[in-house]
């Protein structure tokens, strides 16, 4: 008989593998980690939580207010972009840029930055340069 | 995302905190980017001639997406559509790389600002630079864009033939803007390959 009365097996209370989740605030960005990526170590006791939370800060590499923007353009749809001024503490860094006219998102990236400058030759999509509505960049290192 | 984080768990009290984190970011950075206003956006070459040489009465329309301010290609000019002639082109020789064609004043305006083609081929033109003079330029406002036609003039000497598939870009003369002062910037515009001129 179990502790409740019962007749049977005792039940056993499983180990809670709860979704762990891994919080790193990094100069105002979030990364979560689900628990059953590889960062999570095995061999969790049967109480575990699994929260785990973390914070340092990544200061960015300048800003983008003065950089220019040209197109390459072929029979008026961009086929490629320069992207130049760019803060030369941003010189080595990834740079992902998206072009987009509300419908359509055309993407190139990631791009070094080299002289505060990247040139993506191509993009992922075809976008007429008079339907553009806005264009993104993210800068990464 | 380059976050690398290094985790060692430790569940002995029922929370898990990690004994390292490491973040290894240096750089990052994000932003809406202020877009060109003003560029060409087509440019088309048609053969009025021989076949894969530029020569009279070759053409080469450039489309812009805004009314060019005109007096910002040339000094004076009225802002009106305008057809005008005793423009000089030049074919320049480009060595190893290709070749130049220059679209210069002349008698209806000695300092021309509209930029230059780069020929898509190093073979139209292996010696002194070629000559076009009396070439013409005609330039149509539309209710928001801007066409400019240019015609080849007499070369002064023929040019070679190139009969294979070839892209030229134009390249605007940074001086131009449109009637909102947008400057032309460094925007680029290509044909499409083919046999040019």
């Amino acid at each position: 008989m179990n502790p409740r009365g019962r007749t049977g097996p005792a039940q056993v209370r499983r180990p809670r593998f709860g979704r762990a989740l891994l919080v790193v605030a990094a100069a105002g960005l979030a990364v979560l980690v689900p628990a059953d990526s590889p960062a999570v170590a095995s061999g969790q006791g049967p109480t575990t939580k699994g929260v785990l939370s973390g914070a340092a800060t990544v200061s960015p590499c300048g800003s983008f207010g003065s950089v220019v923007v040209s197109y390459a353009l072929t029979s008026k749809n961009v086929t490629g972009i320069v992207i130049s001024s760019i803060p030369t503490a941003c010189n080595g860094a990834s740079l992902y840029l998206t072009l987009t006219n509300g419908t359509t998102n055309a993407q190139a990236g990631p791009l070094t930055v080299a002289s505060g400058s990247v040139t993506a030759s191509s993009l992922s999509a075809t976008v007429t340069a008079a339907s553009v509505t806005g264009l993104y960049i993210g800068v990464l290192g | 995302m380059v976050v690398a984080a290094t985790v060692a768990a430790v569940f002995a009290a029922g929370v898990a905190w990690a004994t390292n984190l490491t973040v290894t970011s240096q750089k990052l950075g994000a932003a809406t980017v202020t877009r060109p206003v003003f560029f060409p956006d087509s440019v088309v070459i048609a053969n009025a001639a021989t076949a894969g040489r530029p020569d009279k009465p070759d053409t080469i329309t450039v489309t812009f997406n805004r009314q060019i301010l005109l007096s910002t290609i040339c000094a004076g000019t009225p802002q009106t559509t305008e057809s005008a002639a005793g423009f000089l082109f030049t074919l320049t020789n480009g060595g190893a790389s290709n070749d130049i064609l220059s679209i210069g004043g002349g008698t209806s305006c000695l300092a021309l600002h509209f930029g230059s083609f780069t020929l898509g081929s190093p073979n139209y033109n292996a010696g002194a630079a070629i000559t076009y003079p009396s070439s013409t330029i005609a330039m149509t406002l539309g209710a928001s864009t801007t066409t400019v036609v240019l015609t080849f003039g007499t070369a002064s000497t023929p040019a070679t033939t190139v009969n294979t598939a070839t892209i030229v870009k134009y390249t605007p003369d940074p001086a131009m803007t449109d009637t909102a002062a947008n400057g032309v910037g460094t925007n680029t515009v290509s044909t499409t390959s083919a046999v040019q001129f």
